[in-house]
């Protein structure tokens, strides 16, 4: 009984004194490296191709000791209209990924980063299972299509239960936080990165800009 | 090589893009570096003594879409040559020029005109060397027939005994821009072009100034004619992701045109074409891709019957492991006889290669291949060994 309500405090204790960290990270102006989605020679694109998605960034926290949950909830990345939904997703570490394909031409989602190195093969539409990859180890893992070389998006992989994409304009927010001072860590893709230390209050929200000013 | 490198680190810093307001541009490239070691007489479409040769090439690629409607590519190379060997101090070139017109701004219905590659077959559109496992061209695209283009007296039976007998030069003997290859690779022939692709079915049909066994030195809008055009097609059905197959034909003349001096009175080179017919298949799925093709040509001549020519390659690719493929491919060419004398040696080929994807855009290639010639006459050298890395920027 005694470890039933110990369990029970903890689940539902953290969110009582939860804090929230909001803020904005200031994209920097980028040059793309994508080619034009347009075929030089047919036959690897029947359909429509929409326009890239567009860049946003990871958020998360870090604290010594503070690590992604035992079993993360599964996520998924999928191919539409000849482009990744996403340009980026932010994972916890051990979190495994799947990469439905939803166009009538196959796909063949690879990645070559130190972080994770994969190669899906081609699959097809709907493909039952997706292929799907368990993301172990926290970095950064530039996905890349085999067939389309227009395609490219990003994977954070982090070691926290804290974290967040920001959107398009570059705001995020993460909830649930206990409080405590952290690093708040953001990346845009491999060479852009930041981070500031914060401290979040219980039931406070703390308001960051990166990067700092 | 000054030159090159000079040119390479220039080209560093304006490799660009833009994709605002609706008009989209990149500039982008590659640098190959590939090494080739021949028993002489070179096989494929190389143009070297026995020994081995280095082939630095640099490509540019710019890229300009104003609309969904418009597009504009251009291929600019400089290397030693189309086909290894051939300009050993080295040349600019433009291989690939052409303007893009989509009345739906998609892909169902194109117009295109300048210099680009056939539509013929289904190698071409892999062909790029990021995209192609092996280092040279399939045989039918990578190997020259006894099908003399220059001089139309070459086909004359007395000519054919000749070089059958030894007392004239062979065609592995002789130079490569006097014949004529079944496909010389991706043919970047000048023209103009109707293509697209409609749920299942893609469609092509393109008339250019020379055919697609024409020499690379044949392919500018300053070679061949309009008068005796080339008209070339295929017909594409994909019934899955899994499957693509395809028909392809072509009819044009097959002579150079400086060959109408040499034919007799009121005939011409339209007067003697060329027609090819070729079937491709390709299937694909997880880490295996399977493709292969082939190509009946056959060629008419002033004095004999005509010159006929079966050629086909089935290859396949396996990963095996993330960035790592091996790769194989056999290839054979068989040709008829004329007044029972031999016109062109028939060929088989086995080749291997292997690929290392190191990063998305560095890889390196090696490959060889081991040529047989079933035949009386002479045939090109048993072995080839290349590697090659690539980077692409």
């Amino acid at each position: 009984m005694r470890t039933i309500i110990i369990t029970l405090l903890a689940l539902l204790s953290p969110p009582l004194i939860a804090g929230t960290v909001t803020g904005t990270v200031i994209f920097p102006k980028t040059k793309s490296s994508k080619r034009i989605a347009v075929e030089k020679y047919t036959g690897k694109i029947s359909g429509k191709v929409a326009k890239p998605p567009a860049p946003v960034a990871g958020v998360w926290l870090s604290k010594k000791g503070l690590t992604a949950p035992a079993k993360p909830t599964a996520q998924s990345l999928d191919q539409k209209n000849y482009q990744f939904g996403k340009s980026l997703i932010v994972v916890a570490k051990g979190t495994s990924v799947s990469f439905p394909n939803k166009d009538q031409d196959y796909h063949n989602i690879y990645s070559l980063s130190k972080t994770k190195r994969f190669d899906l093969g081609r699959y097809r539409k709907n493909e039952k299972p997706a292929p799907s990859v368990v993301f172990d180890k926290p970095g950064l893992v530039e996905l890349r299509c085999e067939i389309h070389e227009h395609m490219q998006a990003r994977l954070l992989v982090v070691d926290s239960p804290y974290f967040a994409p920001t959107d398009e304009k570059g705001h995020f927010k993460i909830t649930g936080i206990p409080a405590g001072t952290y690093t708040l860590n953001a990346q845009l893709d491999r060479k852009k990165k930041w981070s500031t230390t914060v401290t979040i209050t219980a039931k406070g929200t703390t308001t960051v800009t990166l990067p700092s000013r | 090589m000054k030159a090159l490198t000079l040119l390479f680190c220039l080209t560093l810093p304006t490799t660009a893009q833009d994709h605002s307001d609706g008009w989209e541009w990149s500039l982008g490239g590659s640098f190959e570096n590939t090494f080739l070691a021949v028993e002489g007489p070179s096989p494929s479409l190389v143009k070297f003594d026995e020994g081995s040769y280095y082939l630095p090439r640099l490509e540019l690629e710019l890229e300009i879409r104003p609309s969904d409607y418009l597009f504009f590519h251009t291929t600019v190379r400089y290397d030693r040559g189309f086909d290894a060997g051939d300009v050993p101090d080295g040349e600019f070139r433009i291989d690939e020029a052409f303007l893009r017109y989509r009345p739906l701004g998609d892909q169902r219905l194109n117009f295109q005109i300048g210099k680009f590659a056939t539509a013929f077959g289904g190698y071409v559109s892999r062909h790029d060397f990021y995209d192609d496992p092996f280092l040279v061209a399939p045989l039918p695209y990578g190997e020259i027939l006894g099908v003399p283009v220059r001089n139309p007296r070459g086909a004359s039976l007395n000519a054919i005994a000749a070089r059958a007998r030894g007392t004239a030069p062979g065609v592995f003997t002789s130079p490569k821009i006097n014949w004529a290859s079944t496909i010389w690779g991706p043919a970047y022939t000048t023209g103009a072009s109707v293509f697209g692709s409609v749920g299942k079915i893609d469609y092509a049909l393109e008339i250019k100034n020379v055919e697609p066994g024409a020499h690379a030195s044949q392919w500018d809008l300053k070679s061949g004619d309009f008068d005796d055009p080339t008209f070339a097609g295929r017909i594409g059905y994909r019934p899955d992701a899994s499957w693509n197959l395809g028909l392809s034909f072509s009819r044009g003349p097959y002579l150079n045109p400086e060959a109408n001096d040499l034919l007799p009175d009121g005939l011409d080179r339209g007067d003697l074409p060329n027609t090819k017919i070729g079937f491709d298949a390709r299937w694909a799925h997880g880490d295996f891709i399977f493709s292969g093709e082939v190509i009946y040509s056959s060629y008419e001549t002033l004095q004999t019957d005509d010159l006929e020519s079966l050629s086909w390659y089935l290859q396949s690719r396996w990963k095996a492991a993330p960035g790592i493929w091996l790769a194989a491919r056999l290839g054979q060419t068989i040709n008829n006889e004329v007044n029972g004398l031999e016109w062109s040696p028939d060929l088989f080929r086995a080749e291997l290669a292997a690929g290392w994807r190191i990063t998305p855009d560095l890889l390196l290639k090696a490959q060889y291949s081991h040529t047989t010639t079933h035949s009386d006459l002479d045939g090109p050298g048993r072995h080839l060994f290349g590697c090659g890395l690539g980077f692409r920027f």
